[in-house]
């Protein structure tokens, strides 16, 4: 015979016990090992919920509940809006297996009646939801992982044949704010590969150029550039704000500094760097791998590793190497997989071979090593032997 | 004995001549070192950088065995 609403619910209450809001605040304030699960909406969830409570909408409750809590022998508390909801789902555990199943009466609105805590997540726009909704379907990524990515701060050390496919891919994934340091011009030269640039922008900032780029991809993206040059001088008040520092910039003296404030700020550092047809890319953690100094102790002299401009540079490796950097950046702000930490992708192209090298901290690194002498910024223009060392105060050099 | 060596981005242009691109095999004496090969091909110690035996970063004057693929990576520097 056919069942009413009322006849539903009545079976429900005998398997399934009801607490009322104190009684769980009491239970979950001890510690008790409840898992707590929001039956509502999604959309229910996203306007508040309460502190640590999973979501599975009731529609999807029996699909996903087995993901979620594979243990049947875990404590549940089921809560909806008003009560019923959670009451009819808890059922359906229990017919799953589930053996110690609650339902909240009175549901979030008798939670917030009550005046317990509750909490709201990151509030998406209409648009965003659509915007990263392959980003939501990951469970790695997920809405989580997406406001975590909005709320990031990347700084991106030139905008040239590495800093555009990564600012290209960090833009379009949805990190909220993107700094970009370049002091150059677009010039028709570089419009072989640096995809950040137009042609109808030659002659403009760079900055200004990835700034119109990136907003025209994702206006989500807050782009604060620096028309300067990264020196001494002004890279640790530069950086400071910054959660990871993306290093595509072209010479040596850079790459040395980067790497050095990234340390002393205890910032990571994706390095990407190419020549010709070949590539390299790494993470430089502070602490938790070798750095730039530990691979590479010594510049080389001066003349030995020819810059793009004199050497020439294969149109789409900059893609390739600067979307591995883009990647392994979105990596580390998720606190997903392994970043290539104490590793280096090295491209050749020609020969199409990919290896990855397995680097190790040099303990007597002059940075990051056991007794460290580079303590604090230097003059890296010298350090690379591109300036002579100025005479020290007052000593006058033999004529 | 015979190593594989494998010469990149700027040392590329001491690949010996007849050789087909890098790695290519090299004969050796026993108990030669990373930067002895390097010697061996006219480049300057000052050049080794990092060095990979079988995609490991060793020392320079790590020993290199036989049938081990030895490689030098010099710092790039464009962007
Ligand atoms: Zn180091």
């Amino acid at each position: 015979m056919a069942k009413t609403f009322k006849e539903l619910m009545d079976e429900a209450r005998k398997d399934v016990p009801e607490w009322t809001a104190d009684q769980v605040e009491q239970v979950l304030s001890n510690g008790g090992g409840h898992r707590l699960l929001d039956v509502r909406e999604k959309e229910e969830f996203r306007d508040g919920h309460l502190p640590g409570a999973l979501s599975v909408p009731r529609g999807f409750l029996d699909m996903q509940v087995e993901e979620v809590v594979p243990d049947k022998s875990t404590p549940l508390i089921l809560y909806c809006a008003g009560g019923t909801r959670s009451l009819l789902a808890g059922r359906t555990l229990r017919e799953m297996g589930y053996s110690d199943v609650v339902s909240m009466s009175g549901g979030y609105g008798g939670w917030k009646g009550a005046g317990h805590e509750w909490v709201q997540d990151f509030q998406f726009t209409p648009e965003q939801l659509k915007r990263y909704s392959r980003h939501f379907i990951l469970p790695e990524v997920g809405e989580v992982g997406q406001a975590k990515l909005l709320q990031s701060k990347v700084l991106l050390i030139g905008a040239g044949g590495l800093g555009s496919p990564a600012a290209l891919y960090l833009a379009a994934a949805g990190v909220g704010t993107m700094g970009i340091v370049d002091d150059d011009v677009v010039d028709m030269s570089n419009l072989q590969r640096q995809i950040l640039h137009t042609n109808d922008r030659v002659g403009e900032p760079k900055v200004d150029s990835a700034k119109a780029t990136i907003n025209g991809l994702n206006p989500d993206v807050n782009v604060v550039t620096y028309e300067t040059r990264v020196s001494s001088d002004n890279i640790m008040d530069i950086i400071k704000d910054y959660d990871v520092v993306l290093d595509g910039c072209d010479n040596f003296p850079t790459r040395y500094l980067v790497n050095d404030a990234c340390f002393m700020s205890g910032i990571p550092n994706v390095h990407g760097s190419i020549f010709q047809f070949e590539g390299q890319a790494s993470v430089f953690y502070p602490g938790r791998g070798p750095c730039y100094r530990c691979l590479f102790p010594e510049p080389p002299p001066p003349g030995a590793a020819p810059s793009c401009q004199e050497a020439g540079v294969l149109g789409v490796l900059p893609g390739l190497v600067g979307s591995v950097q883009a990647l392994e950046t979105l990596k580390i702000l998720l606190g997903v997989g392994k970043p290539l930490i104490g590793r280096m992708m090295y491209f050749d192209t020609l020969s199409m071979e990919v290896r990855t090298l397995r680097l190790r901290r040099d303990k007597k690194c002059p940075l990051c090593g056991d007794n460290p002498t580079v303590t604090q910024l230097i003059d890296y223009e010298e350090f690379c032997g591109l300036r002579a060392p100025a005479e020290s105060g007052g000593i006058q050099a033999h004529p | 004995m015979q190593v594989r060596v494998g010469l990149n981005a700027s040392l590329r242009r001491y690949i010996p001549e007849g050789a087909e691109g890098s790695p290519f095999p090299l004969d050796v004496s026993a108990g030669v070192s990373a930067l002895e090969i390097l010697a061996l091909l006219g480049i300057p110690p000052e050049r080794a950088h990092v060095v990979t035996i079988d995609g490991q970063q060793v020392d320079s004057d790590t020993i290199v065995a036989e049938g081990q693929e030895v490689s030098y990576f010099p710092p790039l520097a464009g962007g």
